[in-house]
């Protein structure tokens, strides 16, 4: 009996592995084929995968994070703005799912400062105003919430950037914040190999503007 | 030893058998098939999968799927794609190969645009499909940030210059109704003297959307014949800022403090025409500029997480002194004008058990003028509250349903303190509860209805009013759609005619619209025509015979206008036309017959035109109005209201300056070239020796209006700016 009530209980707790593993495995996975997206279908494609997840681990963020910003990402595919909004909607609803989980944290901030910035860029002279008010508090909650996440720096940045090249302003300011997103970028040490880390060849190629 | 061997191999199947679960054992099912949309068009990038796994499949570019799974048994098989509702299928998973083709349908979100346009202009920062943005509203030439006159450059209203106020089809002034988040505002033009024209009070900063209706508007408002100007305020404030305004007619400062769930706005600000007044020559003859102090608050709080409370309030007072001849004693007349007027406006908004939305608020005005003609002393006192409660329900996807219940006081004390008689004081108090329920319908994809109803029950009249509305949107191909509604309006008759009768019954009109709209990407055209009859007016015989005054009144108003936007066929460049033609006669008040009151011309139009070049950093705008000659009465000639005036020209520019990331330059001038205007004529009541009555033009106080501010924006990265409060 003693056998049999040990092997049960291992055979519990490796199912238990198991089953933890595989969300880590599918995770890893499709990060690893986010990296190489370069088409809408292969955007769209791990975007759904992310959504399955989701729906199918209901206490964890991240595949809703992700998911979100692959329809962030996607949005550039698109060429009406009503397609851009819709996608953008999309994109809003997998993000306000990962912040009922987790609740708001930097990384989620930021994703939103960059829902609202892409908002912007749909509409600027109409929207300008507005969103960039949004976008740039999101930036700033997520920045004060962790002074170190890359992510949030080089996307207000961008917003700056934008905001500058919109008005025909000068782009130092941007490009010195660029920098310290750089710097904040290759400090970047994620413990947890599913936590947010994308960002980095974004940023560099942000660089050739500041040139 | 040697028995235990088969039975640890027993227990190692199970083992095996447990930990790849039923699946590994079992054969491989595939799942394949094709997405299509009700036009067979294949439905590219669609998510296909087992319900609460990871196993799924996207569609490809002929919109076929295949999806291989290791799952056994019973399973849901979930089609979903953006913009599709959707489709959940039971499915047996055997080994056995599936076909499973599915035709999806549009989510009901997802249908083009049909919305309810007739008689409604729109702006809005948050929808998608609307005619104006709150930018537009504040950086019209010509407009000087007045919301009344950027609205003026849409079709259906009409300059009255000596007034500044919105006259919407045929209507008079008071027959349009300011809103803010719903509830009412009295007095929202600041107070003014007969021919001197008056600005809103609001000006568009802190305002995040406009609606501007025009007719056959939803039964959630009431008491205004014409027309409904709903604004609504910013649900909150992001950053803390701060804004101080330099001008030539004063100066302002506005602080935003932003903390977790709460924010506070406020504002004061100090105009002075006196200044500008010394440099430019005026026409009139001022004793004492207009001077003007403000106040503007404006706090909302987070209350739970779905409920919101705001609180919205200014205060201002404000003094004038004018010498205006009197063309009936030949004398001047020294009227001094002081106004203290606040107006306080509160709720709350919240979402209950995900579906019910409630509403709740009240809006307090308060103004009081007094008014010294010569020796005399004239004081007008108003009070209004506004309470108002409302639910909304999604019933259903196509069925969404308001109700809500209000109800509104009005007291008015008048007293008049003449040199040679007694005091004359008179004090009105009306009630007016209200009930309202309005549903909107969606029939089809492209088809949507509104039905509603308003029930309302005067004190002082003892009336109980009735008033059906209905309209319907109908979606025609590629951004294009038709529109109509139909609606009755009552409103109390002016406080003027109930102080001595209190028995006048309220005023009706009817509305019958038809729109038809196109919007593409950057391009805006509609076309709408209507038909207003107007009954149960004040009517009395001749100015002298008041006691005559009855409901007798009745009059039309008919016209076709024409709106074109487009942002689209210059770069960098956003105009817009509008045209009205209107055809309105009326007989009522001392009318002997009907006749277009003196406030029409038949025709009207107006270009706006704004141009952002980039490089200078600068959006430079100019607009021009244009309206034809307005009815007037000279008595030394037959008939009624039949002399026109001449055509009315104007042609304003401005300019935006972004000096830097956070300071804006502004200027502007109206009527540039000094077009000579004149708004109508006057004559005198009594004819002279010869028989004659003596008559003059009623123009504007000056020939153009210069502006000039400079705005700065404070923030902690200062790449914000006034910008859109201009």
């Amino acid at each position: 009996m003693k056998i049999i009530s040990t092997l049960l209980v291992s055979l519990f707790s490796l199912l238990a592995i198991a089953t933890t593993n595989n969300y880590e495995k599918a995770m890893l996975e499709n990060l690893t084929a986010m990296q190489k997206a370069r088409t809408n279908a292969e955007w769209q494609e791990i975007a759904n995968k992310f959504s399955r997840i989701a729906d199918a681990e209901h206490g964890q963020w991240l595949p809703s994070y992700y998911a979100a910003y692959c329809n962030i990402i996607m949005t550039t595919f698109q060429e009406g703005p009503d397609q851009k909004d819709q996608q953008l909607d999309l994109a809003q609803g997998h993000l306000d799912k990962a912040i009922d989980i987790r609740g708001e944290n930097s990384e989620l901030l930021a994703l939103q400062g960059f829902v609202h910035m892409i908002r912007l860029t749909v509409d600027p002279a109409g929207r300008g105003p507005s969103y960039s008010e949004m976008s740039m508090q999101a930036f700033g909650k997520a920045r004060a919430m962790n002074p170190e996440n890359p992510r949030a720096i080089y996307l207000s940045a961008q917003m700056q950037m934008g905001t500058a090249q919109f008005f025909g302003t000068g782009i130092e300011e941007a490009c010195k914040q660029l920098q310290l997103a750089l710097e904040k970028f290759q400090e970047q040490k994620p413990q947890d190999p599913l936590a947010p880390a994308w960002g980095y060849r974004q940023a560099q190629q942000m660089t050739q503007a500041c040139k | 030893m040697v028995e235990s061997i088969p039975k640890m191999n027993y227990l190692f199947t199970i083992y095996i058998l447990l930990a790849f679960g039923s699946t590994s054992l079992l054969a491989q099912t595939t799942i394949s098939g094709e997405l299509t949309d009700s036009q067979n068009q294949p439905i590219v990038g669609a998510n296909i999968f087992l319900k609460g796994t990871y196993e799924g499949a996207t569609t490809d570019t002929v919109g076929f799927y295949r999806l291989n799974t290791r799952l056994n048994g019973p399973q849901t098989l979930v089609f979903s794609y953006l913009g599709y509702e959707t489709q959940e299928q039971p499915i047996e998973l055997n080994g056995q190969s599936i076909l499973r083709n599915a035709t999806m349908k549009v989510s009901i979100n997802r249908i083009e645009e049909v919305v309810i346009t007739a008689g409604a202009f729109e702006a809005s920062d948050e929808k998608k499909s609307i005619i104006l943005k709150p930018m537009d509203i504040v950086t019209t030439a010509g407009a000087t940030a007045d919301i009344a006159g950027t609205i003026n450059t849409l079709p259906g209203t009409q300059v009255v210059g000596e007034s500044g106020r919105l006259f919407v089809r045929g209507g008079n002034d008071f027959e349009s109704r300011t809103y803010i988040d719903g509830l009412q505002v009295n007095n929202e033009y600041q107070s003014s003297l007969p021919n001197v024209p008056s600005r809103h009070r609001f000006s568009p900063f802190m305002f995040s959307g406009t609606i501007f209706s025009t007719g056959g508007y939803s039964a959630e408002y009431g008491q205004a014949l014409s027309s409904a100007l709903v604004l609504n305020t910013k649900n909150e404030f992001l950053q803390n800022r701060t804004d101080i305004g330099l001008m030539s007619v004063g100066l302002d400062a506005a602080h935003t403090q932003v903390w977790e769930a709460s924010s506070l706005a406020v504002k004061a600000e100090y105009t002075n025409l006196a200044p500008y007044q010394g440099l430019v020559k005026q026409d009139f003859d001022w004793v004492k500029a207009p001077e003007n102090f403000l106040g503007v608050l404006a706090y909302r709080t987070n209350v739970g997480k779905h409920g919101r409370l705001k609180v919205y309030g200014t205060g201002s007072t404000s003094d004038l002194i004018l010498n205006q001849s009197n063309i009936n004693t030949g004398e001047v007349d020294r009227i001094d004008l002081k106004n203290r007027y606040w107006y306080i406006n509160s709720n709350y908004k919240g979402l209950i058990k995900g579906q019910w939305t409630v509403f709740g608020g009240f809006s307090f005005t308060s103004n009081k003028d007094i008014i010294l003609p010569n020796t005399q002393q004239l004081t007008d006192k108003q009070s209004s509250l506004h309470l108002k409660a409302m639910v909304t329900n999604e019933v259903h996807q196509s069925l969404s349903l308001k109700m809500g219940t209000e109800y509104i006081y009005n007291q008015n004390q008048f007293r008049f303190n003449p040199e040679t008689s007694e005091e004359y004081i008179s004090t009105l108090r009306g009630h007016l509860p209200t009930f309202f329920a309005e549903a909107d319908i969606i029939i089809s994809d492209k088809l949507l209805t509104r039905v509603g109803v308003r029930a309302e029950h005067s004190s002082l009249q003892e009336q109980y009013t009735i008033a059906p509305r209905l309209s319907l949107a109908l979606g025609l191909n590629n951004g294009s759609q038709v529109s109509a509604a139909y609606g009755q309006f009552y409103q109390s008759p002016q406080f003027e005619w109930l102080r001595d009768h209190k028995n006048l019954n309220s005023e009706e009109a009817q509305h019958y619209i038809v729109n038809y709209q196109y919007v593409n990407k950057h391009q805006t055209f509609r076309i709408e025509a209507f038909h207003k009859e107007y009954s149960s007016l004040v009517k009395f015989q001749g100015p002298e015979n008041q006691q005559t005054i009855s409901n007798q009144g009745e009059g039309y108003a008919r016209g076709v206008e024409l709106f074109w936007r487009d942002q689209k066929t210059i770069k960098n460049v956003d105009y817009w036309i509008s045209y009205s033609f209107l055809d309105t006669e009326r007989d009522y008040l001392d009318f002997p017959q009907l006749a277009t009151p003196k406030f029409f011309s038949k025709h009207h139009a107006s270009i706006v035109y704004k141009h952002f070049i980039s490089s200078l950093r600068s959006q430079i705008g100019w607009s021009y109005l244009f309206a034809s000659g307005r009815a007037y009465h000279n008595p030394n000639l037959p008939g009624f209201n039949r002399q026109r005036t001449p055509a009315y020209h104007n042609f304003s520019v401005n300019l935006s300056f972004l000096w830097k990331s956070n300071v804006i330059v502004h200027a502007s001038a109206s009527n540039v070239f000094g077009f000579d205007q004149t708004y109508g004529y006057e004559y005198s009541s009594q004819p002279d020796d010869q028989g004659i009555y003596t008559g003059r033009p009623i123009k504007p106080g000056a020939d153009r209006f210069l502006f000039l501010g400079i705005f700065i924006t404070l923030t902690k990265e200062n790449i914000l700016n006034q910008l859109r409060n201009l």
